[in-house]
């Protein structure tokens, strides 16, 4: 029996994975195809991107379940298939670590981005549509083998993000991480909706919150200073999960524009600061994930 | 009535989108703007035409390119160049490229605003452009970029007139190019 992952988190120094979008997407995942449905028909090409990414060095990897409740995956037209692509999207995570030699422990994060409908004013779906849609894409794990973690990420609404958190509550007692994304601005760090960073932090933590987070919009460098202020907010575990600097075209192609050695090198930092989880968002792969883990190792 | 309107509605609307870039509002505040003008506008524009009076500084055509459902930022753009007097045709989220072309073809836009969120849809924006050329309006109509990865770069590399780094900046973009 492997150490349970928050036991893990109670130290700093845990690693988790980079971006699995743009991974797929390089796999030949076509622009609006929905990344989760490759869990069913491409199910070699996800579980080789975790592959990837255990090989680097990752201790935690997230399932491609990311846009999983039937509301995104409906503008795709497969609003329907809410329930397996997300139980397809855990198993392949559980496969891939099953598939590594003993040695270092691995643990799955079961991945819950924005449910694709918004809240008064900016939109205007009720609390219990939102619930509902999580509680949609929760059937997934249900049954087989649980995740480590339920990772409610890229939030840029509170109230939508507790709201995941008690729908992963009702269903299971799997531990919750909920992360953040949030932009600079000139009075500090704010999601587009207005929620503080510190403001937020406090408001996840009296929610019952096992492990606070932020992820994507930032690229490492204000990474660090978002990561100092969510320090200083809370006691709990914290995970940060920067962008690979600012998204743009290279020939043509989505390219993002930091060097991995720079990104590991500011992932050192957030471990100094207190951080005690890092990994990468957007347009991070297994290369950012090695660089970190071959300073983590030599640290 | 236009009164109403330009010492009203607009001035609230465009004193939102200062406090937005002064880092003092966000989404909510200009949703609910946005809200406020809409409803102004359902029930004075109708009124205004009845009169023969326009207060128009010419009409924009925009949308979210093809296989790209995000819709706020374009919408926002849409309530600052109502608030700023100009005519809008909203063609929604996810446009395909020939909706595009036959849209400006039919409702001759000055200009033609399109909006991609995704680093995987932007190259729509391009295709739109290329397009436009293919059938002979390009010159008909000046074209104007946004959304989060794209950039005044990006929008010289596909030969767009110009991109807006937000919703105020599009509106300056818009006047700018309408008045050369």
């Amino acid at each position: 029996m492997s150490v349970p992952l928050m036991d893990r988190f109670r130290s700093a120094g845990i690693l988790f994975d980079g971006g699995m979008g743009s991974m797929l997407i390089a796999q030949g995942l076509e622009a609006g195809w929905p990344p989760e449905e490759w869990n069913i028909s491409c199910p070699d090409v996800v579980r080789e991107v975790h592959r990837e990414y255990l090989n680097a060095g990752s201790d935690v990897i997230g399932t491609n379940t990311f846009g999983g409740t039937p509301a995104r995956l409906g503008n795709h037209g497969r609003g329907g298939d809410s329930r397996d692509l997300n139980a397809a999207g855990l198993r392949i995570a559980h496969e891939a670590i099953a598939d590594q030699e003993a040695g270092r422990a691995r643990h799955v994060a079961f991945s819950m981005g924005p449910c694709g409908e918004m809240m008064p004013p900016v939109g205007s779906a009720d609390e219990t549509r939102v619930r509902d849609e999580f509680l949609a894409q929760l059937q997934g794990i249900l049954n087989g083998e649980s995740p480590d973690l339920i990772l409610v990420e890229t939030m840029i609404d509170v109230r939508e993000a507790l709201i995941a958190m008690e729908a992963a509550r009702s269903v299971c007692d799997v531990p919750v991480a909920v992360s953040m994304t949030y932009s600079r601005n000139q009075r500090g760090f704010f999601t587009m909706m207005g929620n503080e960073a510190n403001v937020t932090t406090r408001q996840l933590e009296d929610a019952g919150a096992d492990v606070v987070a932020a992820n994507c919009s930032i690229a490492s460098h204000d990474m660090i200073d978002l990561a100092r202020l969510l320090r200083s907010a809370t006691g709990l575990p914290i995970l940060c999960q920067a962008n690979a600097g600012q998204p743009g075209l290279h020939d043509g192609r989505p390219a993002y524009d930091q060097a991995p050695d720079e990104f590991a090198a500011h992932a050192m930092q957030l471990y100094d600061i207190g951080i005690n989880a890092v990994g990468g968002c957007c347009g991070t792969t297994p290369q950012f994930i090695r660089l970190i883990r071959e300073r983590l190792d030599g640290h | 009535m236009l009164i109403v309107i330009e010492a009203g509605f607009s001035v609230g609307v465009r004193a939102a989108g200062k406090l937005w870039e002064e880092g003092e509002y966000f989404l909510p505040e200009l949703a609910f703007s946005a809200e406020a003008m809409k409803s102004a506008m359902a029930v004075l524009q109708p009124a205004l035409l009845a009169q023969g009076v326009s207060n128009s500084k010419g009409r924009v055509l925009i949308g979210t390119v093809q296989g790209d459902i995000h819709d706020i930022g374009k919408s926002l753009v849409t309530t600052m160049l109502l608030a700023n007097n100009y005519e809008v045709i909203d063609l929604g989220a996810n446009v395909s490229h020939d909706t595009f072309v036959a849209e400006v073809k039919a409702r001759k836009p000055q200009i033609l605003g399109m909006s991609a969120l995704l680093t995987t849809t932007m190259s729509g924006q391009g295709e739109v452009i290329r397009l436009l050329v293919e059938h002979g309006l390009r010159d008909s109509v000046k074209v104007i970029v946004g959304g989060a990865p794209t950039t005044s770069g990006w929008a010289t590399e596909i030969g767009a007139d110009g991109h807006g780094e937000n919703a105020v900046a599009a509106v300056a973009l818009a006047n700018r190019l309408l008045e050369d």
